[in-house]
């Protein structure tokens, strides 16, 4: 029931992302564009090749950030994990600050990626792969998860103690132009990147779904799982490549996007009261999606400057947290 | 009890036109009665007021642009070997000019210095890699100059064991460096020049620098001549009819950041006979705006001027970067105009030669106003 409300929810959130935006279209011209029988090309172009594959990236993002967050939450037992937390998200930020900050900005455009930058994706990717490397060699001779988690949260700390340093190092407008990529946008991934990058996002998040009966043995604790028959270190092996690939790339596409990861497992666990990772899996994931969604559509609420995305998840989050919380006390 | 709410309202009513009246009384700094001397009358800059005591001492007010009430910071600018004259109040830091020692943050002012003659009177500079004056980077790689770091955190032992007679730099809000400057023993001097609100009033404060490094007729008679030529050519563009629409740079990280009708960049947009699509922001600066914005305002522009830091750009380039670029008419009719920041030299003279800016692109808006060669700008192919 829960879980249609939230595809309900979902689903209204995505055509308000395609009928509002920064300026305002007449409903029935954007309906008309949605049919194909606009005659005005400037209006069909903006529904077409920017609202609407911003609304998909944003859908994706939020979705594939929330899997990554529950995922780690279940897997270190924790629920303060997340990719941000596990040094993910500053493995691909301190990628991205090699690209820029190095060159002075020099580099802040240049040759087609998925965020429209190949060398920023490339920075991004690497970092946040660099980062899953070290874990997952790391979790095989670290049996403690707890220990390993200690690992990630050494790693974030040394990758922003790297952006810093060379944020010391370098110019105004390197400087600007890292900022800018922190501040999170939706709306990087072109329409023709558009199917290449649902294609990750979505395998991933199929993978997702089918590791969540592992997961909820992984709740019984290592020992149990094993007896159950789990394969303990291949399911930490995929579920770590899956978060890995899922906030790589959607780092590199749209930034460090934080909260989404963290928040939304609860807002779904407090929702559904329930471990059944069967359940928690998709609420997470349309929680997620939905969370993005609502953030990309207040982002263009401020007449004459875009609102970060960054700046605005945690406004929209937080409040929703602190009602469940409250609600179900 | 309608009189007692009565009285309230009234007095309510009266302590804010009190505080208004206050506020509004408050726009020029507050201070000391200025000590005694002939005002250089300063035509453009807001936040530079240069007094002269007497023969052998300038005084220098720089206004806080942040709070415009208080000051930066003063300067008592006393001719190397004259006494210092006692009237002149303690506020007033004392330099002793022509500066024979001193450290120079910004690549633009050592341009500006340069140009005035005074760079063997620069002794260490901060952003070494990103200096284009060919004097200043001719003596930094022969070792006259010595590379003091970053900007941002410039190695202060290094600037200190320079002995400057004075650090100048671009300050920026709430900075905390200043003080510990101060009580180390260096003197920072803050040239606010890229807080003025014109074109002009930024050039103004080569005046400044005239002052600082010996060379005051050759500033004044540099900026008169930079205001001259600025102001012709802004009624040569003016006499045009045909006011083309401009567009400037392009969608980063999601954000198309536009000229607003305040900017520098917008007032030369409009200096140069044409018109900035985004006139309606009025903020000054920047607006931040979302790219379907940019299309339905300046999608029909008839000009795209492009400034881009990497090593090449192209149509093509742009095309594969954005489908948005495409739609915008200035591409389809093949006047997109690119300038490299880095080596081009357009951030550089911007500053103290908006002159030369303008000319370029009176020469981009209306070709047959204005000819010549192209500096900064070429057509993107």
């Amino acid at each position: 029931m829960r879980i249609s409300a939230l595809i309900i929810i979902n689903l209204l959130l995505i055509v308000a992302n395609l009928y509002l935006g920064a300026v305002s279209i007449p409903a029935d011209s954007v309906t008309s564009a949605l049919f194909g029988t606009c005659r005005d090309e400037t209006i069909d172009f903006i529904i077409w090749q920017s609202r609407f594959p911003t609304a998909i990236t944003a859908l994706l993002a939020g979705s594939g950030l929330a899997a990554s967050g529950l995922m780690l939450q279940t897997l270190f037992r924790n629920p303060l994990a997340g990719p941000s937390v596990l040094g993910i998200t500053s493995g691909a930020s301190l990628g991205v600050a090699l690209v820029m900050l190095l060159f002075g900005g020099a580099l802040q455009f240049g040759e087609l990626g998925i965020g429209g930058n190949v060398a920023v994706d490339a920075g991004a990717l690497a970092g946040s792969l660099g980062v899953t490397l070290i874990l997952l060699v790391l979790s095989g001779r670290v049996r403690n998860n707890l220990l390993l988690l200690i690992v990630g949260m050494m790693i974030s700390y040394l990758a922003s103690s790297l952006v810093t340093l060379l944020s010391s190092l370098t110019t105004a407008r390197g400087l600007k132009t890292y900022v800018n990529w922190g501040f999170g946008t939706f709306s990087n991934v072109a329409t023709d990147h558009l199917p290449g990058f649902t294609i990750i996002v979505v395998l991933c998040l199929v993978a997702s779904i089918l590791l969540a009966k592992p997961l909820n043995l992984l709740l019984l604790g290592d020992n149990y799982a094993s007896n159950l028959g789990v394969n303990v270190k291949r399911v930490r092996t995929l579920l770590l490549t899956t978060t890995c690939l899922l906030s790589g790339i959607i780092t590199a596409a749209c930034g460090p996007i934080g909260f989404v990861g963290l928040a939304t497992p609860h807002i779904a666990r407090l929702m559904l009261r329930t471990d059944n990772h069967l359940l928690l899996m998709p609420a997470t994931v349309l929680t997620g999606s939905a969370l993005a969604l609502a953030c990309n559509l207040g982002s263009m609420l401020n007449p004459g400057n875009v609102i970060p995305i960054n700046a605005l998840t945690p406004i929209a989050g937080v409040p929703v947290v602190i009602y469940i919380l409250l609600k179900k006390r | 009890m309608k009189f007692r709410l009565k009285q309230i309202a009234s007095a309510i009513l009266t302590g804010c036109i009190l505080f208004t009246i206050a506020a509004c009384g408050g726009k020029h700094p507050s201070h000391a009665p200025a000590p005694e001397g002939r005002r250089v009358e300063m035509r453009h800059a807001q936040l530079l007021r240069i007094i002269e005591a007497d023969d052998a001492t300038t005084l220098v007010e720089i206004v806080n642009p942040w709070d415009t009430t208080k000051f930066l910071g003063k300067y008592a600018l006393i001719e190397r070997g004259k006494e210092t004259p006692t009237s002149i109040p303690d506020v007033y830091m004392r330099i002793n000019v022509p500066l024979e020692r001193s450290v120079v943050y910004s690549g633009l002012h050592s341009s500006v210095i340069a140009e005035l003659g005074g760079i063997g009177q620069v002794n260490g500079v901060c952003d070494v890699a990103y200096i284009s004056d060919s004097l200043t980077s001719e003596r930094v790689s022969n070792g006259k100059i010595i590379d003091c770091g970053s900007n941002y955190s410039p190695n202060l032992e290094k600037i200190l064991s320079l002995k400057p007679d004075a650090v100048i730099l671009s300050p920026y809000e709430n900075s905390q460096d200043l003080d510990k400057f101060r009580r180390i023993g260096l003197t920072p001097v803050e040239a606010a020049d890229y807080m003025e609100a014109t074109p002009l009033a930024r050039a103004e404060w080569i005046r400044l620098f005239g002052r600082l490094y010996g060379n005051k007729e050759g500033a004044d008679s540099i900026f008169n001549q930079v205001e001259k030529d600025y102001n012709s050519l802004k009624r040569l563009a003016s006499s045009s009819a045909e006011r083309p629409k401009v567009l400037i740079d392009r969608i980063y990280s999601g954000v198309w950041d536009v000229p607003t009708s305040g900017s520098v960049t917008g007032i030369m947009i409009e200096d140069a006979g044409g018109r900035n699509p985004f006139n309606s922001y009025k903020d000054g600066g920047a607006a931040h705006l979302a790219p379907e914005e940019v299309l339905m305002k300046a999608g029909e522009a008839d000009i795209w001027l492009v400034r881009y830091a990497e090593p090449k750009l192209s149509i093509d380039d742009l095309r594969k970067e954005n489908a948005l670029y495409a739609r915008i008419r200035a591409l389809t009719n093949g006047r997109v105009y690119g300038a490299n920041t880095i080596g081009s030299g357009l951030f550089e003279d911007a500053t103290f030669h908006p002159e030369k800016v303008l000319r370029e692109m009176i020469i981009l808006f209306h070709p047959e106003s204005v000819n010549g060669p192209l500096k900064y700008y070429h057509k993107l192919q």
